[in-house]
């Protein structure tokens, strides 16, 4: 059974260009992962791993047009956003997910964490590192020229699974 | 000098005084949910103004209740890094953070604010 035919629910979002909308995507976001995950202990998580995904897309998005999907298995949920971000901006995104897939992501965040403190006028991006950590993602991307896509897997916790 | 306030669209965040027998604390109560794009500026000025009352008056603790906060992005959560990277710097205060049990986010991201100052950053849930 292939992964298209396992998919329990999905939705497509485009939003641009108004940040306001996006702030109104998190409750689209989260009331979209409460019905579609049953029984999740970790549903909050997954959903603010959405929304710092989306909202990191949409800052650096060339265009400020970003498409969200996502897709609820019964044991996972895969995100994916696409933008079209200039070459700045592709370059800082390769290096803060290079920078955050190293060690475990209880080291990552707390490396972050200290490089914000210690230089708090750098460009140091949080969310990447707040995904893998809280939500415990897998994250990945893809570009083509200026077209960007980011993937985060988050496994869904039921019952006695505890973060 | 006055204690800070903010009453935005989607969160607020209030604060007093208290003084419990000889030990003075600066209360801080956040609620609703940080999601602007850059809450930096109002944010920033909000813990610059708790830091400068707190080391002009020799509060010596600074207690920031979040069981209210349903949601703060990682661009609040940096500011309240920067706001660490103040109290360090002074040593007059400590900072004790109030989370809610219920959301296992405040857990994990503020249990790891305390590794940037281990002994002046404590926490409950």
């Amino acid at each position: 059974m292939n992964e298209q035919e396992k998919r329990t629910a999905y939705i497509e979002l485009k939003f641009g260009p108004n940040w306001d909308y996006v702030v109104m995507g998190y409750s689209v976001v989260t009331c979209f992962l409460s019905s579609a995950i049953k029984d999740g202990v970790n549903t909050e998580l997954i959903a603010i791993a959405v929304i710092e995904l989306l909202s990191n897309a949409v800052k650096y998005s060339e265009t400020k047009d970003v498409t969200l999907q996502i897709n609820v298995t019964p044991s996972q949920v895969d995100i994916k956003t696409f933008n079209l971000a200039s070459e700045e901006n592709i370059e800082y995104l390769k290096k803060e997910i290079e920078d955050i897939t190293q060690g475990t992501p209880l080291e990552a965040y707390i490396r972050k964490c200290r490089q914000i403190e210690r230089e708090p006028k750098a460009k140091h991006s949080l969310g990447f590192a707040r995904i893998r950590y809280e939500s415990n993602g897998k994250i990945s991307h893809k570009i083509i020229d200026k077209e960007v896509e980011v993937f985060v897997t988050c496994a869904i916790l039921r019952g006695e699974d505890t973060r | 000098m006055k204690l800070p306030s903010i009453k935005e669209e989607k969160f607020a965040i209030e604060t007093n005084l208290s003084e419990e027998g000889e030990e003075k604390a600066i209360n801080i109560a956040m609620r609703g949910e940080v999601n602007m794009l850059d809450p930096f500026p109002v944010l920033n000025t909000f813990f610059t103004q708790v830091h400068d009352y707190a080391c002009s008056s020799s509060v010596p603790l600074v207690k920031v209740d979040l069981k209210m906060l349903k949601f703060i992005n990682s661009s609040g959560i940096k500011v309240i890094i920067n706001w660490i990277r103040l109290m360090r710097r002074e040593n007059v205060y400590n900072i004790h953070f109030i989370c809610d049990a219920t959301r296992t986010w405040q857990k994990l991201s503020f249990s790891v604010l305390k590794s940037l100052a281990m002994d002046r950053i404590s926490f409950e849930y």
